[in-house]
């Protein structure tokens, strides 16, 4: 008596179930600034939803989600808009030139093989990195470690560059180059690997930024808020796979989950963060390795999916 | 126009009389399918059909519901690098249907096993199916890649066999009542579909008939499925709005919540 049927999807989903997926993708997204998709599209696709589908619902959820982040964050005074928007800029540049590098790579024939690959790698070093360097950090005092990063060889490289601008939010100082190169970076891993990149956005801006990670979080749902509006009025009008029925009940779940998430993630320390998402990052990996190197139940499938 | 007519009954005849199965000549068949169309609204979640009817008492039923025809592309997994599966390449089925159910009665479940020969010549089954489907490109191994098409298919409910799934009424003088339910699964996709049964006696079908049943959304989905096929972008910017107002709503309700405290 749950069951509501959805003409895009064209399938019939338990709307409690969804409701649960929401909440919980929500949680995580509040939690950790990331938007998740690179969990709720696989989870999707487990309740019959087709793969194409799962991800552009996916997106249009995303943006109520990370609306509803977006706030609860700039009310904590986590979000460096400054910081974000020249991120953004990157990451569109980014996407762009990511979307074309798909297509080259479809022409030559190898183009999933080189995504699932990238998938596994990016997720296994940023999981391990991160995971490694947040043990670290719950181990050693604080003071050492800044000490440390002060002297790396990229952070002279980083303050040799030119319009060096200082990030109130965030407290660093920084050219503008950097987030606009890194955010170009991630667009492009992100559009070839078809998410919302928040995943490798929040490394990125703890590691190669240097920002506080409750700044990072809330600057990320940020970003992702302007990202999958893009996304979800792309594949609205040019693939017709945004399942709005579907993604209004992941989103009521997701926007009580990421409220919930955003007071969580203001209770844990930076380092505590960081290895819990480094954790279900490494899973996440695992669970993609495991798909790589065991054999399928059919060997087929319908294009679209991962 | 009416030698038109007569050629045409004249090259049915003679089609009838090649086929082996079809010497005797074919009994039409009364059969009730219950409901007749299948209307997808916002609660649809899958629908069972009934369907019943009359066949010769010593014969037995087959019921069959088949989709149009179509030719789908499916990625082909395979193994990299000698360890890694992943999608290698696409293969088209040419002419496959896109639903294929098949309920037989119990005798003629046992005789699919036990005379496979003579079942393979009616040309009911998934092996039918094989023999009219072309795979391309033709050098993939049409056999092996159709075994893992029905099995994809079966996963989604939209191929199957159930066993035993006829059941049997009073007979009276020589007919006997017939009755099945074809249970339709919750992706079944829009569109007309065939819904048959036959009559099979010896291995040979004596007696069949056929009515069409359409597939269509209704309601809410409806509406939603014209507006986002007909007008996409417009479509994405409301979702798109609802979803940040959505957003707005509950950042809102949850700082009431807070400061209420």
């Amino acid at each position: 008596m749950w069951h509501l049927y959805l003409p895009i999807a064209g399938n019939s989903v338990n709307i409690i179930v969804i409701f649960a997926m929401g909440g919980f993708v929500g949680l995580l997204s509040g939690i950790f600034g990331v938007g998740g998709g690179f969990l709720m599209t696989p989870l999707l696709i487990m309740v019959g939803i087709p793969p194409t589908v799962a991800a552009a619902s996916d997106s249009n959820q995303i943006v109520g989600a990370s609306t509803s982040g977006t706030l609860a964050h700039y009310r904590l005074g986590n979000v460096d808009f400054k910081m974000g928007i020249l991120l953004l800029i990157g990451g569109v540049v980014g996407g762009t030139v990511g979307v074309q590098i798909i297509k080259v790579l479809r022409h030559m024939g190898n183009a999933d093989f080189l995504i699932q690959i990238t998938y596994v790698l990016m997720l296994g070093f940023v999981g391990t990195y991160m995971f490694m360097e947040s043990l670290q950090g719950l181990r050693k005092t604080k003071v050492a470690e800044i000490t440390f990063k002060k002297e790396s060889r990229y952070a002279l490289i980083v303050k040799r560059l030119p319009w060096q601008t200082y990030f109130e939010k965030s407290g660093v100082t920084l050219s503008i180059l950097m987030p606009l190169i890194l955010g170009v970076f991630v667009g492009i891993l992100a559009a070839i690997m078809g998410v919302g990149g928040g995943f490798i956005m929040v490394p990125v801006m703890v590691y190669l930024l240097r920002m506080p990670m409750h700044v990072v979080v809330g600057t990320s749902l940020f970003q992702i808020l302007f990202t999958c509006v893009d996304v979800t009025i792309m594949q609205a009008h040019s693939n017709h796979t945004v399942d709005f029925v579907l993604a209004l009940i992941l989103l009521i779940g997701s926007t009580l989950g990421a409220q919930f998430g955003a007071k969580i993630s203001k209770k844990l320390k930076g380092d505590q963060l960081k290895i819990i998402l480094a954790s279900l990052v490494l899973v996440v990996m695992v669970k993609m390795l495991l798909g790589l190197l065991l054999k399928p139940h059919v060997l087929l499938a319908y294009i679209g999916g991962h | 126009m009416l030698k038109r007519f007569f050629a045409g009954i004249i090259v049915c005849l003679v089609g009838l009389m090649g086929h082996p199965e079809f010497v005797d000549a074919m009994m039409p068949l009364e059969i009730t399918v219950e409901p007749n169309q299948i209307l997808m609204g916002i609660t649809y979640n899958g629908l069972k059909i009934s369907v019943s009817g009359d066949i010769p008492a010593d014969s037995e039923a087959l019921v069959r519901m088949i989709g149009r025809l179509e030719s789908p592309t499916l990625k082909k997994k395979g193994r990299a690098l000698g360890v890694l599966w992943m999608n290698l390449g696409a293969v088209v089925f040419h002419r496959v249907p896109s639903v294929f159910l098949l309920y037989p009665s119990k005798a003629i479940t046992e005789y699919l096993r036990t005379e496979r020969e003579r079942w393979l010549r009616l040309g009911l089954g998934f092996e039918a199916l094989k023999e009219e489907a072309e795979v391309t490109p033709a050098s993939e191994d049409k056999e092996a890649l159709f075994h893992e098409f029905i099995r994809l298919k079966q996963r989604a409910g939209l191929y199957g066999m159930p066993e035993d799934a006829v059941s049997y009424g009073k007979t009276e003088g020589n007919m006997k009542s017939f009755s099945s339910t074809v249970a339709l699964p919750s992706d079944l996709p829009q569109g007309d579909y065939k819904i048959e049964a036959f009559a099979i006696k010896d291995g040979s079908i004596v007696a069949s008939a056929s009515e069409q049943i359409k597939a269509k959304e209704v309601g809410l989905p409806a509406i939603l499925s014209s507006l986002a096929f007909d007008h996409g972008a417009l479509y994405g910017i409301l979702a798109v709005l609802v979803a940040i107002f959505a957003g707005i709503l509950t950042g809102a309700i949850f700082r009431g919540g807070k400061g209420a405290h």
